[in-house]
């Protein structure tokens, strides 16, 4: 069964991640989500490399992205994707626990779609991260080239 | 004007037509004569040819006795004869006196005469021979014939005589004829000019009369207002505080307003007939007649001023104006009483010199001061200086004043590291700009000699503005200390005086190693400050992750295992969860409290009311339809953080709500307060009447995480007041608070008046 993952997670934290897919799957939205550790497995995801290199081709109708991470963080992943011709106009959500001012400038002043602060509250935080995952894979219409996500 | 022309052309027209009809009456009268004697003329020619026929008819009568008495012998026909030769006589004579005009027909009688003789000598000799010689003889001299010849030629003669009369008589008529036709002509055209003549001078008239009218009644208007002006002229002559006066040739007063009785204490019919120059002082007299005399040269006087006697002997001074009417050889003149000028320009006057002796009791006082002073305008001319300034500079009062200051004092050429000038036109400029006082540091200022050589001096100066009344920089008052000697002696420090020098060093050297302290000080604060930037910063990000997870995954673990748990398994997830947010809100807080120490200020003018207005309406769900008696006064405009004020009012109005929770009828409000510390500064209170504290922790209170109630009685983390407090301090300001435990509590915050001069926060949090 090829199912075609047109979410794109990024996020180093497993903990993170799985409240992320468990909210994601409560809304039936799982089963599209690839989950990738830090901003250089991301690339390699995006770029079709490394242990990605037989993976279908098509970009993520969405990227959620974490800003805190190893090696490479949010902020510099999101300046690599502004930067690329082919993957500038892939939407990129910045899902993080930090409210700090100077991360909201940066990330906006690189072009990011939007700035989702996690909630600490879990139920929020389960409704957050639905309706993010709702608004962008049925109500935004993405960008010419985006893997739909299997109906 | 109008009226007068047509009133020429009136008596033109009326003389012409006049004329005219005199002219053909004439001309009737003229061509009646001419008539009548045309008349006896024709009458004449009449006569002349009745005569001629009846001296015709004698002659035959003649002829015819002649020869009756011839044949017949019948002396019945002499008697007839005889009667006729007589006759003849006197008929031809007749003739001949009735044409003694014409020449031709008297030359016809001429002809006539001889031979009327001889056909009456022919008649009487046949009858002479008849009676004589008997019939036969007489009969054959008859039918001789020379009778018949001269009967011819006599009837030849007359008949001229009557063609003559006839002509004369046909030519006359003629000329009667004619003349008659030119006298109907002229009278015709004569007569129908006159008329003509007469119809427009009537018409001529008939404007004449219409202009009238409409003159006369211009004339009524003119008049009315005439009597208008005389009315308002009275007027004026009654109520005229200025006597309005005549003055004849003589110098006489003719007419006088009533304002002469004020003036001179006459009345006006107790002036008029008397000199005027009776009334001017003496003294006056001379150019009083001179004025008079210009007046009546035709030269107007105005403003001429003489002194009047009044009539009781005092005198007053008058101002006239006067001219001078040829027409009428009078003088019009009006009169005004100066008493009251002549009194304010003595005042005037005399406070002038008072003003003028104060001005020079002021200078010289000011030139009198024993310091050094220049006074400058704001173009730097000098107006004024001191006579210390003059005696220090070496220079004269003359010889500066009007000058520039620097054209006045130049630097000296000759040392070549002189900067006096550049030093004082930037004090001065200083000065000009901030209408400030300068003190300058010492200044090396050589002073030029008389000879132009220089000698050296050192000066300390202060430069300091006077400023008008509307603001403007009127002068720069310049005051120099000769201080030359202090700073030569300074310089020769004694041999003996060695210690002082080592002393001055060594405080020199700790000095600077002092502020080499304070650089590294500094330095280590700005590390402290970036380590606690990002000390916060991991906080956020690193510290409230593991927060949600234990949050997350307890709300995970109480779907996943819902049903298997039992109400104490539930309530143990439920404290987790709640002790897990309470953590996340309290490194919310701390947070924001620490971005308040860190974020920078943006001042701008806030109506702190509006301010409170807004944050009571952002407070609606806290309120929650609770019934609030709110007060909010009018608060002043501050300069000041919108955002940082805003949480201000937000943490202590929302305190306010917050406690009074428990208070059937709440009351909160929002005034302007006193700060007892600092009475100018703007002062803001906040009141409410709930829980209200223990004024023995009320130092706690604006501590951080400090609470004075437990958080089950009410909410909070205990980071507003601290947040308030914050806030307020950088602005500035201060906080303060009273209250009392079940009463209710008051804060208040305090904000310097001038926001500006606030102090600089070192970025320290």
């Amino acid at each position: 069964m090829n199912t075609l993952k047109s979410i794109l997670l990024v996020e180093d934290n497993p903990h993170d991640a799985e409240m992320t897919l468990v909210a994601l799957a409560s809304n039936n939205l799982s089963n599209s989500v690839i989950h990738v550790g830090d901003g250089e497995e991301a690339l390699d995801y995006l770029y079709a490399r490394g242990k990605f290199g037989q993976r279908a081709p098509g970009n993520p109708i969405v990227i959620l992205l974490d800003l805190k991470m190893p090696k490479m963080d949010g902020l510099e992943v999101l300046r690599a994707l502004k930067a690329d011709a082919t993957l500038k106009t892939v939407p990129v959500v910045m899902l993080t626990s930090s409210r700090e001012e100077q991360d909201l400038v940066r990330s906006y002043a690189l072009g990011v779609n939007a700035y989702v602060v996690k909630p600490v509250n879990f139920q929020q935080f389960v409704e957050s991260v639905k309706q993010i995952g709702v608004f962008w894979t049925m109500h935004n219409e993405p960008p010419p080239g985006s893997i739909r996500r299997s109906s | 004007m109008k009226s007068l022309v047509s009133r020429h052309l009136l008596l033109a027209g009326l003389t012409l037509s006049l004329a005219l009809l005199v002219g053909v009456a004439w001309i009737n009268w003229a061509h009646s004569y001419h008539w009548q004697d045309t008349v006896r003329r024709v009458s004449h020619a009449e006569q002349v040819r009745a005569e001629l026929d009846r001296l015709f008819i004698q002659i035959q009568d003649l002829e015819t006795g002649s020869r009756g008495f011839v044949m017949t012998g019948d002396p019945g026909f002499l008697a007839p004869f005889d009667a006729v030769v007589d006759k003849i006589e006197g008929q031809f004579r007749t003739v001949r006196a009735l044409t003694a005009d014409n020449p031709r027909e008297q030359a016809d009688c001429d002809l006539l005469a001889p031979l009327l003789a001889r056909k009456i000598a022919i008649a009487q000799g046949n009858v002479n021979l008849r009676k004589s010689a008997g019939a036969d003889v007489a009969r054959e001299a008859v039918g001789g014939g020379s009778g018949r010849a001269v009967m011819d030629e006599i009837r030849a003669v007359i008949t001229r005589m009557r063609g003559e009369e006839a002509a004369l008589l046909a030519q006359r008529s003629e000329a009667a004829e004619k003349e008659a036709r030119k006298a109907r002509a002229l009278t015709a055209t004569g007569t129908g000019l006159g008329f003509a003549l007469l119809a427009a001078v009537f018409v001529l008239l008939l404007r004449e009369n219409q202009l009238r009218r409409r003159s006369q009644a211009a004339l009524r208007a003119g008049a009315a207002r005439l009597e208008a002006v005389v009315r308002s002229n009275q007027l004026i002559m009654e109520h005229s505080l200025d006597v309005i006066c005549t003055i004849d040739e003589q110098g006489r007063f003719v007419f006088l307003s009533a304002a002469c009785e004020r003036f001179w204490g006459y009345t006006p019919e107790e002036l008029a007939g008397r000199p005027c120059i009776d009334l001017v002082c003496p003294e006056d007299h001379a150019k009083t007649n001179r004025a008079a005399a210009d007046i009546m040269a035709g030269k107007p006087v105005r403003d001429f001023e003489n002194r009047y006697h009044r009539k009781d002997g005092s005198l007053i001074p008058v101002v006239w104006s006067a001219v001078w009417s040829a027409e009428d050889r009078i003088m019009f003149c009006v009169a005004h009483d100066v008493t009251e000028r002549k009194r304010a320009e003595a005042e005037i006057g005399r406070l002038n010199a008072e003003l003028r002796q104060r001005a020079a009791q002021l200078q010289s006082l000011f030139e009198s001061l024993p310091g050094l002073y220049l006074v400058l305008t704001p173009d730097l001319v000098i107006t004024a200086v001191s006579d210390a300034y003059l005696k220090a500079t070496m220079t004269t009062r003359a010889g500066i004043i009007g000058r520039g200051l620097f054209e006045v004092f130049p630097d000296n050429p000759d040392d070549p590291a002189a900067d006096g000038t550049s030093n004082l036109r930037a004090s001065l400029d200083r000065v000009r700009r901030h209408r400030a006082p300068d003190t300058m540091a010492i200044q090396k200022y050589d002073v030029r000699r008389p000879d132009g050589t220089f000698e050296e001096r050192f000066w300390s100066p202060v430069n300091s503005p006077v400023v008008g009344a509307d603001g403007q920089l009127e002068y720069i008052i310049h005051r120099v200390e000769d201080v030359t000697d202090f700073v030569r002696q300074k310089s020769a420090v004694p041999a003996d005086d060695r210690t002082l020098q080592a002393r001055m060093q060594q405080m020199e050297a700790e000095i600077y190693q002092r502020a080499q302290e304070i650089q590294s000080v500094m330095g280590r604060l700005r590390a402290a400050n970036d380590e606690l930037e990002s000390f916060s910063y991991s906080v956020s990000h690193d510290l409230r992750a593991p927060l949600r997870h234990i949050e997350g995954f307890a709300g995970m673990l109480s779907a996943h295992a819902a049903a298997t748990l039992d109400d104490k398994g539930r309530r143990y997830l439920t404290v987790i969860a709640d002790s897990a947010r309470r953590m996340g809100v309290l490194i919310d807080d701390l947070l924001a409290f620490a971005r308040i120490g860190r974020a920078e200020l943006s001042r701008s003018p806030i109506r702190l009311d509006e301010l409170v207005r807004d944050v009571r309406q952002s407070l609606a769900g806290e309120i929650n339809g609770r019934r609030i008696e709110w007060d909010l006064q009018a608060l002043p405009v501050v300069q000041g953080d919108p955002n940082l004020l805003r949480q201000v009012f937000a943490n202590l109005i929302g305190n306010s709500v917050k406690y009074t929770g428990r208070q059937p009828e709440a009351r909160i409000s929002v005034s302007p307060a006193v700060d007892p510390e600092a009475p100018d500064a703007i002062a803001v209170a906040v009141r409410d009447n709930g829980a209200g504290f223990d004024m023995k922790y009320a130092h706690k209170l604006f501590g951080v995480f400090q609470r004075l109630h437990s958080a089950s009685e009410f909410e909070g983390t205990g980071v507003g007041l601290a947040n308030v407090r914050r806030i307020i301090e950088r602005h500035g300001g201060r906080t303060w608070a009273e209250g009392e435990l079940g009463k209710g509590a008051a804060f208040y915050f305090s904000l310097p008046r001038e926001s500006a001069s606030a102090p600089a926060d070192p970025s320290l949090s």
